[in-house]
């Protein structure tokens, strides 16, 4: 059976991880492509086929919704690791922890003092059109003046193979839980790689969030728990994982009450407090009788209960209001405005649709661009302007000019790419990263983080709700 | 311990438990056709009634034999008691409470599942079914092999206890239900009548253990009376009736609920076993059927609502 043969694999006018311009291979990676090349195209097929084994016996299964009816899917993880020199890694922790330090900074100050729109360094009426501002926050200083203790950043490669921040998931970003459980299937179908290198663990996320949600409450023997929507949303497997992981209840919204502002579950014992409450629903949904008034996932009474001090929420509503791609446009501003630091991490040029010279540019450019709507997640509403119909062009440029405080436009970046497996043979495929940043009273920065990896040849939705994979992501200091 | 937690765990319980008896009832049931030559309405009548789904069962199939029988109790979705809906609703709770079951007996009952539902696609001869119920069987047992290992005894363990002895005590009635029925349905001259209580024993796994306790030559209401009120056995109905009881302690103490629980214990104890009246013994097993229910009912509104 012939081996894996680095000769076969073409990576061209991209940056590849594992191969150079010139197709040799890179040499801070040469030990896990040799690795690699050690393999028969027979035994990396059966090493596929004992990670697709353990991921369905471990039930790791993410939720899709194909109109409307959901369906199970197993979680599609590539073996093909993409890796990181600890050195680089360290360098990008450090500008991570300093985006969302400013981030939170800026969150705090729109509910509170508003600095930053007296210094007219972002206009003030950008925040008040934002679908994610809520009004209630005004006023509320919640634990270390932090809003957003969980954050996931999306990394991306450009052609020179510099990390750029795509964009900021502040409200509910998922998919921690499949990081660890890719490192889990990888060391059991890779155990001699792991012995061999030194490949930085990723199993302490867990124990570093729980301390920073007991780091929000001053009560020494809290109750901790987590919020889900329940069994029907996408993330449930993650939901659960994290409270076993962390040995703390997971809730939805019917086994809590509130009763004098203080929240309580319901428990075979009768009512008991809870202190600390990580939310996975968004804040809309939170609490009918503050937002959405027809949640049935939420908790009459909780905001007012938080808003008191009676219960720490992470993250904290209101935070979405950095989450908005056009103020991610002002996170440079804001590193130096708030910490007078430069930032640490370039971030991917973004038109505002709203300016007029801006969007005039965009509507000119737009088969160039990509353009994406300013609050939406998981990958819909984007227009890849390249790929994009004459009429779905028209149609986008209609939307832009109706309502263009929704809408960004970027350069399309050449994602980087992995070898990934493709058949028998491995194939160049983008990717992009996502790793997890705490903040509480210390903040953490995951080592690595979820890489995912568009499947399908040539398109770059990374999305695994639009057919995206994953790969483990090995910070390697050798 | 959160009330739906609660009762998500009960029900796992319940059903993987279920699961375990229909497959037991099932194999030993074909092996008495097949070792005593009953006709197909004498061996699986019974078994139909007691588990009250005579009326579904007609409704869906028309002829009661054992290709359908097995059908409908293996792989048939529509059927709520059969095997793979049992498993399937099982595996669904596991899944809402993985947070609080012990990694490795989620993954042994979600393997279980996968396993069960391929296999049941494919076209079965009767050897390759046994094996399967078989796996059923061993499959069950390895999840509470699990959990009795590696689960804290919180309250997640009691629960899961509760769910597991209440429908263990539940279909242990029901066993006895089915072959006092088929028993009634012979002549009285009947010769094998005392090999098919045996083969009743033998499905449970209980007949070296009967032959240890009775130190008699076997006798049929000595079985029933094995059956109902040993207390060292753990498949027999006094048995499961003090774990109850041990688990509804640990949980609250909740006197309306274990006053209930002694009173079932006290009317098994005080019962005396006629085999020449067989109708009394049936009223009476009802009456435990629905005393069983009625406690279900209070656990269900006690912790759950």
């Amino acid at each position: 059976m012939p081996k894996i043969s680095w000769k076969e694999y073409q990576a061209k006018n991209v940056f590849d991880e594992y191969v150079s311009s010139d197709q040799k291979l890179r040499p801070e990676n040469k030990k896990i492509s040799d690795f690699i090349a050690k393999y028969s195209k027979r035994k990396l097929l059966n090493t596929v086929k004992s990670s697709e084994r353990a991921i369905s016996s471990r039930g790791i299964t993410f939720r899709v919704y194909d109109e409307n009816k959901p369906l199970e899917q197993f979680w599609p993880l590539d073996i093909i690791p993409r890796i990181v020199q600890k050195k680089e890694w360290s360098k990008i922790s450090k500008g991570l922890i300093q985006r969302l330090k400013a981030l939170n900074f800026f969150i705090n100050d729109v509910y509170n003092e508003q600095k930053i729109f007296k210094e007219k360094i972002i206009p003030k009426r950008l925040i008040f059109d934002s679908g994610n501002f809520r009004k209630e926050c005004v006023g509320i200083n919640p634990p270390f003046k932090v809003w957003a203790n969980i954050c996931g950043t999306d990394l991306v490669k450009d052609i020179n193979g510099e990390f750029l921040v795509l964009e900021d998931n502040l409200r509910v970003p998922s998919g921690v839980s499949y990081m660890l459980e890719n490192r889990i299937v990888m060391k059991s179908v890779f155990p001699e790689i792991f012995e061999k290198h030194k490949i930085s663990p990723v199993d302490e996320y867990c124990s570093k969030l729980y301390s920073c949600m007991k780091s929000t409450t001053k009560n020494k023997n809290p109750n901790l728990a987590i919020i889900t929507p329940g069994i029907y949303n996408s993330a449930y497997f993650e939901h659960v994982y994290l409270a076993q992981q962390m040995g703390v209840e997971l809730v939805e919204g019917t086994d809590l009450f509130v009763e004098d502002d203080k929240v309580f579950m319901k428990t075979v014992r009768g009512k008991e407090q809870l202190h600390v409450l990580y939310r996975r629903i968004d804040d809309l949904y939170l609490d009918p009788k503050v937002f959405n008034k027809n949640s049935l996932i939420g908790v009459p009474g909780i905001f007012k209960a938080w808003k008191k001090g009676n219960v720490s929420i992470l993250n904290s509503p209101g935070s979405g209001v950095a989450d908005d791609k056009v103020i991610y446009n002002f996170v440079p501003k804001m590193i130096e405005f708030y910490l007078n630091e430069k930032p640490l991490i370039n971030q991917v040029e973004t038109f505002l649709c709203y300016e007029k010279k801006q969007r005039d540019y965009v509507l000119q450019n737009i088969s160039k661009l990509v353009i994406k709507p300013a609050n939406e997640s998981g990958g819909y509403g984007i227009l890849i302007g390249p790929k994009a119909s004459k009429k779905e062009l028209e149609n986008y440029a209609k939307l832009i000019k109706k309502n263009p405080r929704n809408y960004v436009a970027q350069p399309l970046i050449n994602l980087s790419t992995s070898p990934t497996i493709a058949n028998d043979h491995l194939e160049p495929r983008h990717i992009d990263l996502r790793p997890f940043i705490l903040s509480g009273e210390t903040s953490y920065v995951t080592q690595g983080g979820l890489t995912r990896v568009a499947l399908k040849k040539g398109t770059m939705i990374v999305n695994s709700s639009q057919g995206g994979g994953s790969k483990d992501t090995w910070i390697i200091n050798d | 311990m959160l009330s739906r937690r609660a009762k998500l765990t009960y029900w796992m319980s319940r059903y993987l438990e279920r699961t375990n008896f229909t497959s037991r009832l099932l194999i030993s049931t074909n092996e008495l056709q097949i070792d005593l030559y009953l006709n197909d309405e004498i061996a699986w009548k019974p078994f139909l009634s007691v588990l009250g789904l005579s009326k579904d069962f007609t409704k869906v199939k028309r002829k009661i034999n054992e290709k359908n029988i097995m059908k409908y109790f293996i792989s048939d979705k529509i059927n709520p008691s059969s095997i793979i809906s049992c498993l399937q609703f099982s595996k669904e709770n596991s899944l809402i409470i993985r947070d609080r079951l012990p990694e490795q007996s989620v993954i042994k009952l979600n393997e279980l599942f996968l396993s069960f539902n391929k296999s049941i696609t494919k076209n079965l001869n009767k050897n390759k079914y046994l094996d399967l119920l078989k796996s059923v069987i061993q499959g069950s047992q390895n999840f509470m092999y699990s959990t009795d290992l590696e689960m804290q005894r919180n309250m997640d363990y009691q629960f899961l206890r509760l769910g597991r002895f209440i429908e263990r005590s539940d279909m242990m009635v029901r066993i006895l239900q089915t072959q006092t029925l088929r028993s009634k349905e012979h002549s009285k001259d009947y010769e094998y009548l005392t090999l098919e209580w045996i083969n009743i024993l033998k499905s449970i796994s209980a007949f070296q253990a009967y032959r240890q306790y009775s130190k008699q030559d076997i006798s049929i209401s000595d079985i029933i009376n094995f059956f109902l009120k040993t207390e060292t056995f753990p498949r027999s109905v006094m048995w499961n009736l003090n774990q109850i009881e041990r688990a509804i302690y640990r949980i609250s103490k909740k006197n309306e609920l274990l006053k209930e629980i002694k009173e079932i214990k006290k009317a098994v104890k005080r019962y005396r076993v006629q085999i020449a009246k067989l109708d009394k013994l049936l009223i009476f097993l009802a009456q435990i059927i629905k005393k069983i229910t009625l406690l279900d009912e209070k656990i269900q509104k006690y912790y759950f609502s």
